[in-house]
């Protein structure tokens, strides 16, 4: 079953047997999916329970997946909504824990890899003082595997609108990233 | 080229990292600090360390699939949760409209006009998408009801109809939607939209939804399965 497609393994989820094939598809996909819900809750538990409810959720909705589609667009369709549900039931959008957020610390403390690690930081930062739908649309937009014109399908808008929007956001992060320091 | 058509452009370059510059844009971020911060950022972004997940989350995945999958296969989707919330979740999944309070989508100046004149066009997929566009703005509208009940009557897709059929969740405050359904179920000629339509009724959780179902029942005007299907469904929910 490895050598069958996305697209073979939700045919088998849809046809009502196919648990072997949605635990494959959870083992392709849930470590950039993981990434990406960490990066916008900054919480290793629960971006792991999320993923888990993405997949569930994939499950339940298994119908509405076309055949021929492609998996991943769909998958991060899903994974906003249950996003959504997860900010709905948090109600208010509290704010990030910075320090959950920190990255490991560098093994090598070589000056570079330090000043890499701070930018890096920075840039974690800079996005948490985003609105939540600009951060998450920016950390989309910058998966190699989703094509804008899989995230204008997402977005139900057209390409050159998603980009646009993608370019404000972009320009919000940006000002928010290369502001000064405040200095207290 | 302006520094905005520049900075759109460098949104594919982002993607495509290996691919090389035109040279014009490589004279003007060579020029132009604005730009090169932009393309800078994207670099940073690009970079951003992935934080990798338990290896033993399949595992517990594979665990909780086992603990839970039972109980959502003994319900139908469309019962598992009444109302508003669940069938929003549906159209979600089905084409990615959004939950109240979280919309990025943007509607088109008049949605629903043009959504109407849309649904009748393209292809199945395409006909998909107009339903959960066109319902993602979900207030009560008689004419939006009457397309989607066409769209369950007529359409030559199944999960068209469907999904029409999910659809209509959102309209279940629409005291009428009871009647219309009623009057849709007999001639329905797919047995799965038909089973659909009977979970819609009996989710309405209405009194005149339920006689109407048993009517039906009762006239013998539902095919074998419907009929079962309403049978029990009706015995479940005591209405
Ligand atoms: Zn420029």
């Amino acid at each position: 079953m490895e050598s069958l497609d996305d697209s073979e393994l939700m045919a088998r989820v849809r046809a009502g047997h196919g648990e072997t094939a949605l635990v494959l598809l959870f083992e392709r996909h849930h470590g950039p999916l993981f990434g990406f819900l960490y990066r916008l809750t900054g919480h290793t538990a629960t971006s792991e329970d999320l993923v888990q409810d993405v997949f569930l959720r994939v499950l339940r909705y298994a119908n509405s997946f076309r055949p021929g589609e492609a998996f991943r667009p769909w998958l991060y369709r899903i994974a906003r909504n249950v996003l959504a549900d997860h900010w709905a039931r948090r109600k208010a959008e509290l704010p990030l824990d910075l320090h959950a957020m920190a990255l490991p610390a560098p093994t090598n403390c070589a000056h570079a890899d330090l000043e890499y690690a701070q930018d890096q930081d920075r840039l974690q930062q800079a996005l948490n003082q985003m609105p939540l739908e600009k951060r998450e649309l920016l950390l989309l937009s910058r998966d190699p595997e989703l094509s804008y014109a899989d995230l204008a399908t997402t977005y139900g808008c057209s390409i050159s609108a998603l980009k646009v929007r993608v370019h404000r956001a972009m320009q919000e992060l940006r000002s928010l990233f290369f502001q000064p320091m405040e200095v207290r | 080229m302006r520094c905005e058509e520049i900075q759109i452009a460098l949104l594919e370059a982002q993607k495509y990292p290996q691919e090389i510059l035109p040279a014009e844009w490589i004279k003007h971020l060579e020029t132009c600090p604005d730009c090169r911060e932009v393309r800078e950022l994207w670099q940073q972004l690009s970079h951003f360390p992935a934080p990798v997940p338990d290896p033993g989350l399949t595992e517990r995945f594979r665990k909780r699939l086992a603990h839970e999958v039972p109980q959502t296969k003994r319900r139908s989707p469309l019962l598992a949760g009444w109302g508003l919330p669940l069938a929003a979740t549906l159209l979600l999944a089905v084409g990615g409209a959004f939950a109240a309070g979280y919309s990025l989508r943007p509607l088109p100046t008049n949605p629903r006009r043009e959504a109407l004149a849309e649904f009748r066009r393209g292809t199945a997929a395409d006909r998909l998408q107009t339903i959960a566009l066109v319902t993602s703005n979900r207030s009560g509208d008689s004419n939006l009801v009457m397309a989607l009940l066409e769209r369950v009557a007529l359409d030559p897709s199944v999960e068209v109809r469907l999904s029409a059929v999910e659809a209509l969740y959102i309209f279940g405050s629409d005291p009428s939607l009871g009647d219309r359904i009623a009057e849709a179920l007999p001639s329905q000629d797919q047995p799965r939209v038909q089973l659909a339509l009977v979970d819609l009724m009996v989710a309405l959780r209405e009194r005149r939804a339920a006689e109407a179902l048993r009517r039906l029942v009762q006239e013998h005007r539902l095919g074998p399965a419907a009929r079962h299907h309403a049978e029990a469904r009706l015995a479940e929910q005591r209405m």
